[in-house]
């Protein structure tokens, strides 16, 4: 659903993603690795338009988006999460996911204005559907807490939410269990497998490589912005390269 | 009683005040005074649903005021035309000019946006300064007419020759004004400001197209500064491109942040409080000025939220409730 061709980003003299091709399969968890500085963060920003392609192609369910604003990708139906969670931090939790309702509405200024009937029936739903998320996640009950009052689990759960308040086909997310201990990462790896089940495709930037081996369909490997290995977990765990790019091969490093 | 109810009644009792004002009060210097309150809050509500609501601080909106006094002075002055639709055009010209400044300026943020924007209100300031063959220039539009008695349905012709007839108007055009900014603040719409404002980028990544919003807003509070232009030339009568100026901008700033960033009543609070109380100084004479920034810095530093910040943190305090979030504006 997501091709990826020739992608690269040039940071003045540094190659961050280096022609890069990749594809994301419908229905799939893809996680992504590699060493710190390997251009994972890179590509997502490409991908979500944070920033723009030096050279390449991005094309989402048969439509070239590169070069396309974030809330323009947000529309197409590609959802992120950051490295260092991002939330409305002064915001209560209804108003940071009533926010992310915002590409699946449209009534406008009229309607808000008039109080139209089309206004409070999307109010109504959109109402609706942040408690199905809040549930979703497991936020119940935390409606009116500061976003940044929440533990940092919390706020992980609150952020994918706000990422899957926007009805998104893809889901990206930027190290979702950095932080967290392995009680935690395991609710988190649960939700992301719900996730799926819901029919949403998930890739994933990932660090800790029990994670990685449990939830993947498949692996890839990003060094120095270009993709050294792909595959099954089982594959790429056992890839020379792979093993040397984390470890450093004899001699180097 | 909840804090709802609370906020309810404190609302009725202030509308069924101003309602009243001019029944109690017939000193015509006190009645003047919260003329300018009024007309003076309205710009308030404007520059609060940029600054508190986007998070934009625009040093344009003495421009946007005075292009909506000068649109509307003009066209009665020059053509003839009735008050009321003038009036109407002065809106649109605000918005135009919100829209016509914000394009360019709206590519910026923080200090350059503030600094971008100065530069764009100057140009219009000047603009009104040379034009003479249009403005009249650094004379001023002089004796421009009050407003048009406005015909009611059932009630006849309402005529705005008397002081309190025109307290009323500008009264009736601020509730107006927050009612407005309310309905479009408490909506998706709204929700999408407040969010550029926290994080922008957030927002971007999700789907909020954040500069066609900045735009927006700077285009609804150019309409409202518009207006609380026009009826500034009307109620004063007189016009010049000073009214344009910086000082209307920074004014307007030092309303919001007095009376409380962001908040629903605290523009309006800050505008009656630093219209009126600058007035009570004037015993002091040359210690005036000296005491308003005394003032200002107080407010600011153990204030920051404003009057409106500080009241409700007392009476939280007071009812010994924990620390909760507050629906914004």
């Amino acid at each position: 659903m997501l091709e990826i061709q020739a992608l690269t980003r040039q940071f003045g003299g540094l190659l961050a993603v280096n022609g890069l091709d990749l594809v994301v399969k419908e229905g799939e968890i893809l996680s992504i690795i590699g060493p710190n500085g390997a251009g994972k963060t890179t590509l997502f920003n490409l991908i979500g338009g944070q920033i723009r392609p030096t050279a390449g192609r991005i094309s989402f369910a048969g439509r070239d988006i590169s070069g396309w604003p974030p809330h323009a990708v947000a529309k197409a139906g590609i959802a992120r999460t950051f490295q260092s969670t991002s939330l409305f931090g002064e915001l209560s939790v209804i108003e940071n996911l009533l926010i992310s309702c915002y590409c699946r509405t449209r009534v406008g200024l009229r309607g808000a204005l008039l109080r139209s009937a089309g206004f409070k029936r999307e109010e109504r739903e959109s109402h609706q559907r942040v408690r199905q998320m809040l549930e979703f996640v497991g936020l119940d009950g935390q409606e009116q807490r500061r976003a940044s009052d929440l533990p940092t689990e919390t706020q992980q759960r609150l952020a994918m939410a706000l990422a899957l308040a926007t009805k998104p086909r893809l889901l990206l997310l930027d190290e979702p269990t950095a932080g967290m201990n392995d009680e935690e990462v395991q609710g988190l790896v649960g939700l992301i497998r719900r996730i799926r089940e819901t029919g949403v495709t998930v890739g994933v930037i990932e660090h800790r490589m029990k994670v990685v081996m449990g939830i993947s369909d498949r692996v890839v490997v990003l060094d120095h912005g270009v993709k050294i290995a792909e595959g099954s977990p089982v594959e790429v765990q056992e890839n020379p390269e792979v093993i040397a790019a984390y470890l450093g091969t004899e001699g180097s490093d | 009683m909840t804090a709802r109810q609370a906020r309810w009644l404190l609302t009725c009792g202030l509308l069924g005040l101003g309602v009243a004002v001019p029944a109690l009060i017939s000193n015509t210097y006190i009645l003047h005074l919260l003329v300018m309150s009024c007309i003076w809050a309205i710009l308030a509500v404007s520059m609060n649903l940029m600054l508190g609501v986007t998070g934009l601080l625009s040093l344009a909106h003495g421009a946007l005021f005075g292009i909506g006094g000068y649109t509307s002075a003009l066209l009665v002055v020059r053509t003839g035309m009735n008050f009321w639709p003038a009036l109407g055009l002065a809106a649109v010209a605000g918005g135009l000019g919100g829209l016509v400044i914000g394009l360019p300026t709206l590519r910026t943020r923080g200090p350059y946006f503030v600094i971008s924007s100065l530069c764009f209100g100057l140009v219009v300031q000047i603009m009104m300064d040379k034009w003479e063959d249009l403005t009249f220039g650094p004379l001023g539009i002089t004796s421009i007419p009050v407003a048009s008695p406005l015909p009611v349905p059932g009630i006849g012709r309402i005529t705005f020759e008397s002081l309190p007839a025109q307290y009323y108007l500008v009264l009736a055009v601020l509730i107006l004004a927050v009612f407005l900014v309310r309905r479009v603040v408490d909506s998706r719409v709204g929700r999408a400001f407040h969010a550029i404002r926290v994080n922008e980028d957030l927002a971007e990544a999700l789907g909020v197209p954040a500069m066609r919003l900045a735009l927006l807003a700077f285009v609804l509070s150019g309409m409202i500064a518009g207006v609380a232009g026009s009826l500034y030339a009307m109620y004063i009568t007189y016009l010049n491109p000073s009214d344009a100026g910086f000082w209307v901008s920074l004014n307007g700033i030092l309303f919001v942040v007095v009376g409380g960033v962001g908040t629903v009543a605290g523009p309006i609070v800050g505008a009656f409080v630093m219209t009126i109380l600058p007035e009570t100084f004037r015993l002091f004479e040359e210690f005036r000025l000296l005491i308003f920034g005394l003032l200002l810095i107080v407010v600011i530093i153990f204030f920051p939220q404003g009057i409106v910040g500080g009241v409700r943190r007392f009476w939280r305090f007071a009812r010994r409730s924990p620390e909760r979030t507050t629906p914004h504006a």
